[in-house]
């Protein structure tokens, strides 16, 4: 064997506090070898002050109240996912593009906007399929709004309508049942689409 | 018996039983620190991932499929936290003597016992500085006396790897601490293994 397959065995032997004697064949080496018996020596030291080490106790008073931090912790948690900024953003995204929606619904296009039939996006990452999976836009309307509009981008669509109702303005005209009930509705499909 | 337990705090845990978390959080508290301050040598620091460990561990447990027992399970979570934590490189500062309880039985005098603290001290050090799966991997192995396999199996990597690991983690210690290893086979402080 080398050194270094002899080393393996001497950080074996040194880890467990083994009596080398009980390996004759390492102990033979390390007696002519003084880089090995070094090594060995060094170990030995090395896992006698690991030893100790180990044998030592931890204490933090704080362990006897960590029950009380952790549900505190736990508590504020719940409360923040409850008014997490970009969760409450994302449904009022939701609210403001189904609103739009709704609106784009009663205007007639033709006359005014064109809309390109391979925009897919309509807001952020809601589709016109979700839509109507939110059955806010009905296949018809999709339909009509794909066969009478063409040639545009919704994006300018989307600007056109920002321009003329900003989504403060949109939700200030609803009032709270309104505002609640499409609140309500949009959650639970939003729940179900993600 | 005791798989049982905690299966049964598990299940009211899932129910909405708060004091059955309160239970396992009390009942493994000390090994979770323990842990923790063996990994990052710093008493506010394992106090937090301590705390982080069972946040995580109310929030998992939905998903606890039981496929090892409980404390496998939060130990896994653990050293999870503890490796992210130091890749974060919020490690503070060394711990220091006052951050541990008595040391262990030991007949040393004041002397000896300053020398046997500022050992632990450099021990400390040595250990901080070795790089975050290296330090894992070999408090795991000399601490918790797990096998390659079973820590191979935590950490997701090869049996191969851990070895590695281990070695060169043994070997940095050994260096870090060389002049005391000297020091100390000489002086008889340390017995030797």
């Amino acid at each position: 064997m080398k050194c270094e397959d002899y080393k393996e065995k001497l950080l074996e032997i040194a880890e467990n506090g083994a009596d080398i004697s009980s390996y004759p064949e390492v102990s033979k080496h390390i007696e002519t070898c003084g880089d090995c018996r070094r090594e060995f020596d060094e170990l030995k030291a090395l896992f006698g002050i690991m030893e100790k080490d180990k044998a030592r106790e931890y204490e933090d008073t704080r362990l006897d109240s960590l029950v009380v931090d952790v549900n505190q912790r736990i508590n504020n948690e719940e409360k923040t996912v409850r008014f997490d900024p970009k969760y409450f953003f994302s449904i009022l995204t939701a609210t403001a593009a189904a609103i739009l929606i709704l609106v784009m619904g009663t205007v007639n296009f033709t006359d005014t906007i064109p809309i390109n039939n391979g925009y897919t996006y309509i807001y952020d990452d809601l589709t016109v399929s979700q839509l109507v999976e939110m059955e806010y836009v009905t296949d018809d309307l999709v339909g009509e709004l794909y066969s009478e509009i063409d040639n545009e981008s919704l994006t300018e669509l989307e600007d056109y309508y920002l321009e003329n109702y900003d989504y403060q303005n949109i939700l200030s005209d609803l009032d709270d049942d309104e505002l609640e009930y499409i609140n309500t509705e949009i959650t639970e499909k939003m729940k179900n689409i993600s | 018996m005791k798989a049982d337990q905690d299966k049964e705090l598990i299940r009211r845990v899932i129910q909405g039983d708060k004091n059955a978390f309160n239970l396992i959080v009390n009942k493994y508290k000390d090994k979770v620190f323990k842990t923790a301050m063996r990994m990052v040598r710093n008493k506010d620091d394992a106090y937090d991932i301590t705390q982080e460990v069972f946040i995580r561990a109310y929030k998992g447990l939905k998903n606890f499929k039981g496929d090892s027992n409980l404390y496998t399970w939060l130990y896994r979570i653990t050293v999870n936290n503890c490796l992210n934590f130091t890749s974060r490189d919020k490690f503070k500062t060394m711990a220091s003597v006052a951050d541990l309880t008595t040391p262990p039985v030991s007949s040393l005098t004041p002397e000896s016992q300053l020398k046997e603290s500022q050992l632990f001290e450099m021990l400390d050090e040595a250990i901080e500085q070795l790089p975050p799966q290296q330090r894992a991997v070999f408090i795991m192995r000399y601490y918790d006396e797990m096998t390659h396999a079973e820590i191979a199996k935590i950490l997701n990597r090869s049996e191969g790897a851990i070895k590695a690991n281990y070695f060169q983690a043994v070997k940095k210690l050994k260096t870090a601490l060389k002049d005391v290893l000297g020091f100390q086979s000489k002086s008889g402080i340390v017995d030797g293994a």
